[in-house]
């Protein structure tokens, strides 16, 4: 998100305005109330006496609620503004605002006071893509409510907004004629709602009380963000460090993860929703690798993500989703066009790397945390995903796995780079399908690795886990002896359709290294190329080297540097042994997190560092962004080292000079709760 | 006057491990039970205590759901389906009645008597 607009949020309902408060939704503009993947309301703006009000300060309390200070100025150099406006949103299936209005003269003031709404109900896809709406949109007024709406067939979405003051109200919004006394006060308490199932959800008037607070009336049934996000934070491990900016990443990483958390109905836990404002929703593969990232931190991501993935596994082939038993899903969808299924999303399952990283995940969870009751509910699902690694991974009985979508509708490309030009050798011709990534190679092996653990220390399968080693230790093999490319030493990116090696030097060798796939002489060589300046870009690994023919600097995955991508590849590097490389990286990143207000966005551009004393901005970033969010927490882990070996908390620090000491504190694991220790070694 | 459902009994691969009942109400009114052991599935006319309850816009939708042509997630979304109680359980049952669908060539035929 730019920093001319503002944003709150809790899960998949959030409001995007600007500065002063407003929404007005444009082409450019993506302002508005979004919930589950529908935008309830483009247009909710102020004014009085048909005038906007002047932003002088935005008070983003906390991810849920936004205050906006302003004064109605007068148009000299001197603001001089008899009239004050205070505007506090806070987030909730919709939002309240609350509206304070102070008259600072000492004449009474009369004035009118406009607030206009509203909707397209454009679906999210159809905001990203500019698409037109197929129902048919109407507005009326009900009770003082002004109800907007839509509907095409028997969906139907609807808007209600309300307000505790009397007033005029029309189908574009409501009116108040104020009479305000010298040194008065007028308060007006807005709620707007999102309404889903019609019949079955009024909307509800909000109560003020004597002390001017908002409170709804049904309190007690909704979720008290304010304590939620205390008790999130209290139970995450305390960091101290003499470096203040990690200490103010770590705690905005706390937050935003926070903010990101979906109230999943069908498990009784959180699971992390992908990023603001594109990906508000449920992602395999995001949900998956969050939930790794936050593992020593908040373990019960993982458990809900298990379960939740786990539960929407698939469970049959339908090329329209590219459903395949045992493949855990890519993305759900909430919005119309998922609905009429213009949009394969219900669930969309084109990831191919979504099910590997469900195996290694639930490894690496049993390894920290030992909770044998879930790992035991989970070993038919564990199975299953296996199976889909080896018949429907597999698509042409290689021994890798590739991916071709089987609808126009599907993602071209289905690893971690998905958008359509991220797979092409070093000349920039794109390559043909199906795509055998490295990536993928190498989850499935440590997938299958990990496995095998389980099988024989918790499923007592012996027999299965032998298998299972013997195929990953044949895949590294293959992959070590097919992927390399010896002339330019490094892994190719991918095998094409025709199993030709596609020869672009990436910042996927880095996650070669995350999974163990690679032999430790060739990750020697690539761990010179992702510290090169092809690659390294001074803040971070680069998703493509300079050198290519597709490189660009603000490409999305042809250039630019992505947090999580740098978390991964650090942690891999100290998984071989390269402590000073991953500690550069760590630390550089968190740099870079410091210059972006501590909040590490989707994505930066990948400007060499000596370009420019900051990082420079991608621009349609996603911000918070759960991967992202979650990637200072890996950069923690790898600078203190920490990993479990089944039974204790081993704690290995690297640490720069820029951090000369490190504590985490209540570290939670299968050994209860732990503090660790680092403090940087001088050269000798 | 309309006709119970018809009771029929099927095996169904993809509920392999549920054990459990839900209610199925047509058009908010109580109208079937699914009963699920194992694989075997029972739909029968009357209502029992269920763990979950299936609210469904029609009878028209209910044979969709049951032969694989509806897509339960796109009939939540289309408010055709909702699914109450044990949320998790439900979801199981209808995504696992998607499965090799045994419902597919004709059953549930509402008859007027």
């Amino acid at each position: 998100m730019t920093l001319d607009t503002v944003s709150i949020l809790d899960g998949n309902n959030f409001a995007v305005s600007d500065r002063r408060g407003d929404m007005e939704a444009t082409p450019t503009d993506n302002h508005g109330l979004f919930y589950n993947d529908t935008r309830f309301l483009s247009r909710w703006v102020l004014t009085i006496d048909g005038r906007r009000s002047t932003v002088l300060s935005v008070d983003e309390l906390d991810y849920f609620r936004v205050q906006f200070f302003e004064a109605l100025a007068t148009g000299t150099v001197y603001v001089d503004s008899r009239l004050s406006v205070v505007r506090e949103r806070t987030i909730h299936e919709g939002f309240r605002e609350r509206i304070v209005i102070v008259n600072h003269d000492k004449w009474p003031i009369a004035f009118e006071l406009r607030m206009d709404a509203d909707s397209d109900f454009a679906d999210l896809f159809e905001v990203k893509d500019r698409l037109e709406k197929k129902g048919k949109l109407t507005r009326r007024v009900e009770a003082e409510t002004l109800i907007l709406g839509y509907a095409r067939g028997l969906f139907r979405r609807e808007t209600t907004i309300s307000c505790d003051v009397p007033g005029e109200v029309d189908s574009k919004g409501h009116r108040f004629r104020v009479q305000l006394g010298p040194r008065a006060t007028w308060i007006a308490n807005f709620d707007v709602h999102a309404v889903r199932r019609l019949e079955r959800k009024q909307p509800r008037p909000s109560i003020v009380g004597k002390d001017g607070i908002w409170r709804a009336p049904e309190a007690a049934s909704e979720p008290d963000l304010d304590a939620s996000t205390k008790q999130w934070i209290s139970h995450a491990p305390t960091l101290t460090c003499e470096w203040e900016p990690l200490m103010q990443t770590y705690r905005r990483s706390l937050i935003d993860l926070a903010a990101l958390r979906f109230r999943s109905p069908l498990t009784s836990g959180v699971v992390p929703a992908a990023g603001l404002p594109w990906f508000m929703a449920l992602f395999g593969r995001d949900s998956l690798i969050t939930s790794f990232q936050a593992l020593p931190f908040f373990p019960e991501l993982a458990a809900s993500t298990l379960q939740t993935l786990a539960l929407l596994q698939g469970r049959i082939d339908d090329p329209f989703r590219d459903e395949e038993p045992g493949k855990i899903l890519h993305e759900l969808r909430l919005g119309e066009m998922t609905a009429f299924e213009e949009r394969p999303h219900s669930p969309y399952y084109g990831s191919a790397d979504s099910t590997p990283l469900f195996l290694v995940l639930l490894e690496e969870y049993e390894r920290w945390h030992r909770d044998h009751p879930l790992v035991h509910a989970l070993r038919d699902e564990a199975h299953a995903a296996i199976n889909w690694i080896d018949r429907h991974g597999d698509r042409d009985g290689d021994g890798f796995i590739e991916y071709e979508r089987r609808r126009e509708t599907g993602l071209e490309n289905q690893c971690w780079k998905d958008s359509w030009d991220s797979i092409a050798y070093a000349d920039g011709r794109i390559a043909s399908s199906p795509r055998a990534t490295c990536e993928l190679q190498g989850y499935a092996y440590d997938a299958k690795r990990r496995t095998a653990r389980l099988a024989r220390e918790v499923w007592n399968d012996p027999s299965w886990a032998e298998q299972l080693e013997i195929e990953a230790e044949v895949l590294k093999r293959r992959f070590n002896e097919e992927f390399w490319l010896p002339e330019r030493g490094f892994f190719a990116l991918a095998l094409d359709g025709e199993k030709r090696k596609v020869d672009a030097l990436t910042s996927n060798i880095g996650h070669l290294l995350w999974s163990e796939i690679a032999d430790p002489d060739k990750a020697a060589e690539c761990v010179r190329h992702l510290m090169s300046d092809a690659l390294f870009s001074g803040w971070g690994v680069r998703t493509l080297a300079t050198t290519e023919g597709s490189y660009n600097p603000i490409g999305y995955h042809v250039g630019t540097v992505w947090p999580h991508d740098n978390s991964i590849i650090a942690w891999g590097l100290r998984r071989y042994g390269y402590r000073e490389e991953a500690a550069t990286i760590c630390q550089s990143m968190l740099e870079a997190a410091e210059l972006f207000h501590h909040r590490l966005p989707e994505a930066f551009a990948g400007y060499p560092r000596s370009a420019a004393r900051f990082p420079v901005e991608y621009p349609t970033a996603c911000s918070p962004q759960a991967w992202a969010t979650g990637a200072p927490l890996l950069f923690l882990r790898a600078l203190l080292g920490l990993d479990s070996d089944g039974e204790h908390m081993l704690v290995e620090p690297a640490l720069p000079a820029a951090m000369p000491r490190l504590e985490l504190l209540d570290i939670p694991g299968r050994w209860g709760r732990m503090d660790a220790f680092g403090r940087a070694r001088s050269a000798h | 006057m309309k006709t119970p459902i018809k009771t029929v009994v099927r095996q169904a691969r993809g509920l392999q491990g549920l054990v459990g009942t839900v209610r199925v109400d047509i058009a908010d009114r109580p109208t079937a039970t699914i009963e699920i052991e194992g694989c075997e599935v029972v739909v029968k006319p009357g209502v029992d205590q269920a763990d979950a309850v299936f609210r469904i816009n029609s009878v028209e939708d209910l044979k969709l759901l049951l032969r694989g042509e509806l897509n339960p997630f796109v009939a939540s979304l289309q408010d055709r389906l909702e699914i109450y109680g044990d949320l998790k359980f439900g979801l199981q049952v209808i995504l696992g009645l998607q499965v090799d669908p045994t419902f597919s060539e004709r059953l549930l035929d509402q008859e007027r008597s």
